[in-house]
Order: C-alpha cells, then structure tokens, then sequence
C-alpha cells in the first residue's frame, strides 16, 4: 500500500482543547506518518474536526504544540502558516466554494492567488483536474448551479490543484449520494496508492475507512481510544478477544447497546 | 410562487397597513413592546447625532455670519428655528430611517426566506398585520418622540458649543423668540410622516427579499436607502407645500 | 435582541468591551487595508469592479439628495431673504451654511446607506458561508481581495462625488431661489462666491476623503465581523449604516475645527 516510513509529516503532541465550556480533546498525542493515508474516527462532536483545524493552525489548542514538518506552529509567523497551508491543505466539510467565480476559477484560484503558476497554466492544470474527475462538462457553471455532490468535489479539486504533500478532508463523503461516494472514496485511494501525498480523511463510513485506511486513529472521550491498522481494529470489535474492545465493538456495529451512550461523545 | 408576492409592493402594504389598523388595531402590549424598541434603542444614537449636527450647524452658520455680520446674538433664534423646522425632523428620520428600518427589513427578510410570510397569509392573518401594523403604530408615537429628544440635544449641545468657541451667553442663545407655532406643526407633520412611512417602505423592501444567501442583505440594504430617500423627500414636499402656502 | 431595557437600549455592561472590541477591529482593517494598498497589492480587477459599483450605485441617491437638499435650503432661508437687516443677513448666512456644508454630510450619509451597506452584506454573507475561511485554508489572505479594493474605491471617490454632489444642491438652490422665491440667479451665486465658495469646496472635498475613510473601515470591519448567518449580516448591514453615520458627524466636527486652526 505505498511506502510507509517513520517520519511523521506532523505531530500532536499532548493537545487540549476546550470548546465552550466543553473539553473536547484531553491529552492527544499522536503522529501523521508521512505517505500513508490515516483516518481519524468517532461519534459526532468528538472533536475530529477539531484535530484537523488544529493541524492547519486554524485553531490553537488551550495546551500542547502541533508540529509540521518539525517546527511547532506556535512558533511560525502569520505569513509561514499561510504558506504552509499549501503544503498542507484543508478541505472543510461544507464546500464553501467562491460563489463569485465559476467552477474552473474556483479550482485554478490557488494557483493563480498564490502566485504558483501563470494563470492560463493554472486554468490549464484545473481543467486537467475536472476532466480527469468527470466534471469536464461542468467547468463553466457557476457554484450555485452544483448540486452537492459535485460540489463538494470542486472543493476537493481546488485544494488538490496545489498538489499539497498533505491533504487533509474533513468528512469528504458525507452527505454524497452512493456514486459520488464512490468515486470520491477511488479519488482518496488513487493519491494514497503513490505513497507521495500523506492524506488525513475524518470519515463516518466506517466501510470505507476499513478498506482504505493505512492507520485509523478512533476519538473516544477527549482521547485516543485506539489507533492502528485496519486489523487491528477489526481484532479490538470482537468482544471477548484478546484485544476486544467494547467501545470499539459497539462503535464498529453500529448497536445502541454497549458502554457509549448518547451524551457521551 | 409566493403568496405575499402581490401584496407587498409600498402602495399595496400601505393600503393593508391602514386597513389593518381600523379593522383589526394591532395588540397594545405588542404597539408597547415595539415603541421601547424603537424608541429606547435609538434614543441613545438619535442624540448623540443631533448633537454632533447641533454643533455642525452653529459652527458652520456663525463662521459665515462672520464674514458678513459681527453680531451673533440673533444666532441662537435662528438655530433653534431651523433645528424645529428642518434638521430635527431631517437628521432624526434619517437616523431612525437607518436604526429601525434595517431590523424592519431583515425580520421581514427572514420571514420571507424560511416561508413564514406565506404561512402568515394562509393562517389569514398576514405580512401586513403581524409585521407592519404594530411598528407603523409605534413609529407614529415613537419617531416624534425622539425628534422632540434629538431637538433638544442638538439645540444643548450647539448652546454649549457656541458659549465656549463663540462666547454667546446661553441667555441669548436659547432665545425660541423667532419659533412660531406654525414651526411646531411643521416638525410634528414631518416628524409623523417619517414615523408612518419608514415601517412601511423598510417592511415593503424586507418581503421583496429574494431567496438567497444575499438576500437578507440585499433587502436590508435597500430598505435603508429607500426609507433615507422617503424621509427626504417628506421633509422636501412639506417644506415646498409650506413655503409655497407662505407658512 | 432582548437585552435588559435601559435608557441607552443596551446593556451598559457589556457595551464597554464590545466597544473598544470594535474599534480594535477597526484600526486592524484599516491598517492592513491600507498597507497593502500601499504596497500596490490590491487586486486589480476587483479594485476596478468596486470603483464602477460604487459610483454608480450611489450616484443617484446621492445627488437625488443633494438637489431637494438646494431646494429645502432655498424654501427655508426665504423668509430670511424677504426681510432685510441683520435676520436677513443672518438667515442668509445660514442657508448658505447649510449649503455647503450640510450638503456634504447627507450626501456622505446616503453614500454609507447605499455603498456601506453593500459592502458589509457581501462580504459577511461571504464570511458566513465559509468563502473567507476557505480562502485562509488555501493560504490566500482575504485582504487584498476585500477591503484594500473596498478602500481604493471609496476614499477617492466619495470626494469627487460630494463635489459634484455639491454643484446639484447650488444648481437646485439657484433654480429654487429664482423660481420660488424670485431671487436673480446671477445674484444668488454671486453672493456665494463672495463667501469664498472655493475654500469651503475644498474643505468639503478633504472632509469627503474622511468620509470616504470611515465609511469603507466601518463597512469592512463589520462584515468581517459577521456572525449567527443571513440575519447576523442583516443585523451587521444596520450597523454599518449606524456606526458610519456618527463617524462621518464625528469627522464633520473635527475637520471643521481643524480647518479653522490652521487657517488663522
């Protein structure tokens, strides 16, 4: 599934973060490796996206560093975030696409804004894009004439056209019908497959997670509850086995039934 | 498409704002809640202009009487004239104009967005009697109150202004000698006039609202300006019928 | 919206902070906008977008005012002219006061109205879709997009369109004057030359140049600002045109006095 070395492409290192009076992360530390794709998973509100704003320095946590390619983000200036978000980019769950520009300007926009390429090779490259992703056809159409699906994969475009080391996705087939999901699901897996661009995809469908993932991190209760390979996540949903995790069990199942009930997240 | 959408042009909501009114009088506690909303929230904001515009006004008018003529002492006669008959009226509806019908407009908006206006008209009541009606009435006691208030600061606050830049003694510069009663009843005119159309024209632009993320604003925006012209041209018309009439 | 009723309409307690919250805001716009304007970075073709919208949007209204304003001005210092001795004068003073300065500041005030507002209820209807954050996680800065164009457009512009703003109102007054009241024209406009007219034309145009400033800090500000979706940015879009309004009577007062200073 592409080299995995152990160099992280980004770090938490002991992160809190509380949200309106809440504590949504309590003591987080993990690794991003660099190359693989790792799914970060867990009940709604449980601070999944939280983890992915703090990675692109959106959000400060209360404690704890976040460190990209060794440097904590504290540490950078205003304009050293801003030029590593094109390295490392965000796709929000909602597209929020420029509403003011059609498709294709959407998509070539941080190349052009960023001054990465001139800007009919940047049209260029995001025609390429669209096409390659079946949206050729569309490139002209304004965003608010997109159904959901569609757009949501504009967005995915627009950040991919930086061809960032890391693309990060916050739950990028909610919401899709089941062919939209699909395809999305061969796009993650197509960038995951060269080894070359590290992906952080927060993700309810745990289908997908299982047969993509190279490293799932499972969010339970502020904290990690598990982080692993796909096996060994699937060996921690048998109750009773050696590494049976209930919470992970009733998390897998989708069951009412177990420790996790509905105020806790 | 929408059911509201004849009824909502300014001529239509105002015919329906009137009928409303004789027919079917809006609830007092409503009319009351409504008044210290406007009223209250924009007293504060009302003052505070008129008196920077006091200020303007004695500054600007004595500097050029000047030029012209040393003795100040007719200035404030002449101040507290034009503060009732012109500028008091003007300035507060302008301001109550941006203060009222831009929450008018935007409640109006979202009711139109999230389709409460239509199921207003389906439940037999309508746009007209929940939303309008209750303001026209609180805006009819509310702007004239707080044009007599701004009046009252502008003409302080120029006072002050005067005695400390131009050394008028506040004795002869609240002087309401040259005010006469045909200068209140213009005020008062105005004054309604501005409370009965700033509800009606703001609220007309809220339920024209497209259905769109811009819309609220669009509408809100609109609302200002066309209320800003309304009162203008009120304080136009009246003035013209006025001098006309050699009042 | 339903704060504790006191005779200010807010509660006094938090109104402190959110205050001096705002007008930090303010000075950071402000500032950013104008260092990358300065530093030539402003995007063009939305700065040249802003210079046609607010010109045309506004021009109407504005001289729509500034021409019942000639004529209010007209019907209000007739009385003043008929009579003669020092209330003449003095009415006459006044009306000419009104004029050329009072004229300035309705017309600014339509410009906040029309202008102002727009600008705060596209950009927070941006913010509040997520537009602004999607540009920041794309390591694109919003700045030179939004309000560096923003101020290009209005502080230079609202001048000019004051001026001739200004030559509607005395074009109304004259025709006023001669029509209604029955003054000679010639006389009408030869008495506001002597007035020296010019200095306060200039003055009026500097004064725009604030106006201008304010208009395009508040409108900004306040739609970065926005939160709570589309009635937040009708809620901002009411106050743009409130804040405006006092910054541009503020501004008024200072430049008069100012003016004075350094003139004697």
């Amino acid at each position: 599934m592409g080299t995995h070395s152990n160099d992280f492409a980004a770090e938490f290192a002991d992160i809190h973060v509380t949200f309106g009076g809440q504590q949504v992360l309590v003591g987080v530390s993990t690794g991003i490796t660099r190359g693989a794709t790792t799914f970060v998973v867990g009940r709604s509100g449980c601070g999944k996206s939280v983890l992915t704003r703090l990675l692109v320095g959106m959000l400060i946590p209360g404690r704890g560093d976040v460190i990209v390619n060794g440097r904590t983000i504290a540490s950078m200036s205003d304009a050293e975030v801003m030029a590593m978000r094109r390295s490392f980019a965000l796709v929000t769950q909602a597209p929020a696409l420029f509403d003011s520009m059609d498709v294709i300007s959407n998509v070539a926009f941080p190349l052009v804004a960023n001054r990465m390429e001139s800007v009919s090779g940047a049209r260029a490259r995001a025609a390429k894009l669209l096409d390659r992703f079946g949206l050729g056809a569309r490139a002209t159409a304004m965003p608010g004439d997109l159904n959901i699906s569609d757009a949501k994969i504009v967005s995915i475009l627009r950040s991919m056209a930086m061809d960032p080391e890391c693309l990060i996705l916050d739950e990028p087939t909610t919401g899709l019908d089941a062919i939209a999901r699909d395809a999305v699901d061969g796009m993650i897996s197509e960038l995951g497959d060269d080894g070359r661009t590290t992906l952080v995809v927060v993700s309810h469908d745990m289908q997908a997670t299982l047969a993509i993932a190279d490293r799932i991190v499972f969010l339970y209760n502020g904290g990690i509850r598990l982080e692993g390979t796909p096996t060994d996540f699937r060996a921690a949903s048998v109750p009773g086995g050696e590494a049976g995790d209930p919470v992970v069990a009733q998390f897998l199942s989708g069951s009412p039934d177990g420790p996790m009930t509905v105020g806790a997240f | 498409m929408k059911a509201t959408a004849d009824r909502t042009g300014i001529p239509a909501l105002a015919l329906s704002t009137i009928r409303t009114m004789v027919t079917a009088p809006p609830n007092m506690g409503r009319v009351v809640r409504e008044i210290h909303e406007t009223t209250n929230r924009s007293l504060l904001f009302v003052s505070v202009t008129l008196a920077f515009f006091g200020m303007i006004l004695v500054y600007q008018g004595c500097m050029q009487a000047l030029r012209i003529y040393p003795d100040l002492s007719g200035a404030g006669e002449i101040v507290i004239k034009t503060m009732v008959r012109v500028f008091g009226p003007l300035v507060t509806g302008l301001m109550v104009a941006f203060r009222v019908g831009a929450g008018i407009a935007a409640e109006a908006g979202t009711m139109v967005v999230t389709d409460q206006a239509d199921a207003l008209v389906v439940t037999g009541s309508s746009p007209a009697r929940w939303l309008v009606a209750p303001r026209f009435a609180a805006c009819l006691i509310g702007v004239p109150v707080l044009t007599v208030a701004g009046i009252c600061a502008g003409v302080t606050a120029g006072g002050v202004f005067a005695a400390i830049r131009f050394e008028i003694l506040p004795r002869t510069f609240f002087d309401i000698g040259m005010v006469e009663w045909e200068d209140f009843v213009i005020c008062f005119i105005k004054a309604f006039l501005n409370g009965a159309t700033i509800p009606i024209v703001a609220g007309a632009a809220g339920l024209s609202t497209k259905n769109s993320s811009e819309g609220v604003g669009l509408a809100t925006t609109n609302a200002v300006v066309n209320s800003a012209v309304a009162v203008v041209i009120i304080e136009f018309l009246v003035s013209f019928i006025a001098s006309v009439t050699g009042h | 919206m339903s704060d504790d009723a006191t005779i200010f309409g807010r509660s006094s307690r938090n109104f402190a902070a959110e205050f001096v919250a705002f007008l930090g805001a303010l000075l950071i716009t402000t500032g950013s906008g104008i260092a990358v304007v300065l530093r030539g970075r402003a995007d063009y073709l939305l700065t040249l977008r802003q210079l046609r919208i607010v010109t045309i949007e506004s021009m109407p209204v504005m001289s729509l005012v500034a021409v019942m304003g000639g004529f209010v001005m007209v019907f209000e210092s007739a009385g003043a002219i008929e009579s003669t001795g020092a209330d003449g004068m003095l009415g006459w003073a006044f009306g000419l006061a009104t004029l050329s300065e009072v004229a300035p500041i309705l017309v600014a005030l339509m410009f906040a109205a029309r202008s102002g507002a727009r600008t705060t209820a596209e950009i927070g209807t941006k913010s509040v879709t997520g537009q602004l954050d999607a540009m920041r996680l794309l390591g694109v800065d919003p700045t030179p997009r939004l309000s560096a164009p923003v101020f290009i457009a209005m502080v230079p512009m609202l001048p000019l369109m004051i001026a001739l703003c200004d030559v509607c109102a005395i074009a109304a007054g004259t025709a006023g004057a001669s029509l209604v009241v029955g003054v000679n024209p010639d006389l009408f406009v030869i008495s506001m030359i002597e007035g020296r007219l010019l200095d306060e034309l200039l003055m009026g145009l500097v004064k725009g140049f604030f106006f201008g400033g304010v208009i395009a800090a508040v409108s900004c500000t306040l739609g970065l600002r926005v939160t709570g979706g589309a009635s937040g940015v009708g809620h901002a879009v009411n106050d743009c045109v409130v804040f405006s309004a006092i910054g541009v009577f503020i501004f008024d007062l200072l430049v008069d006095l100012v003016w004075l200073m350094v003139a004697s």
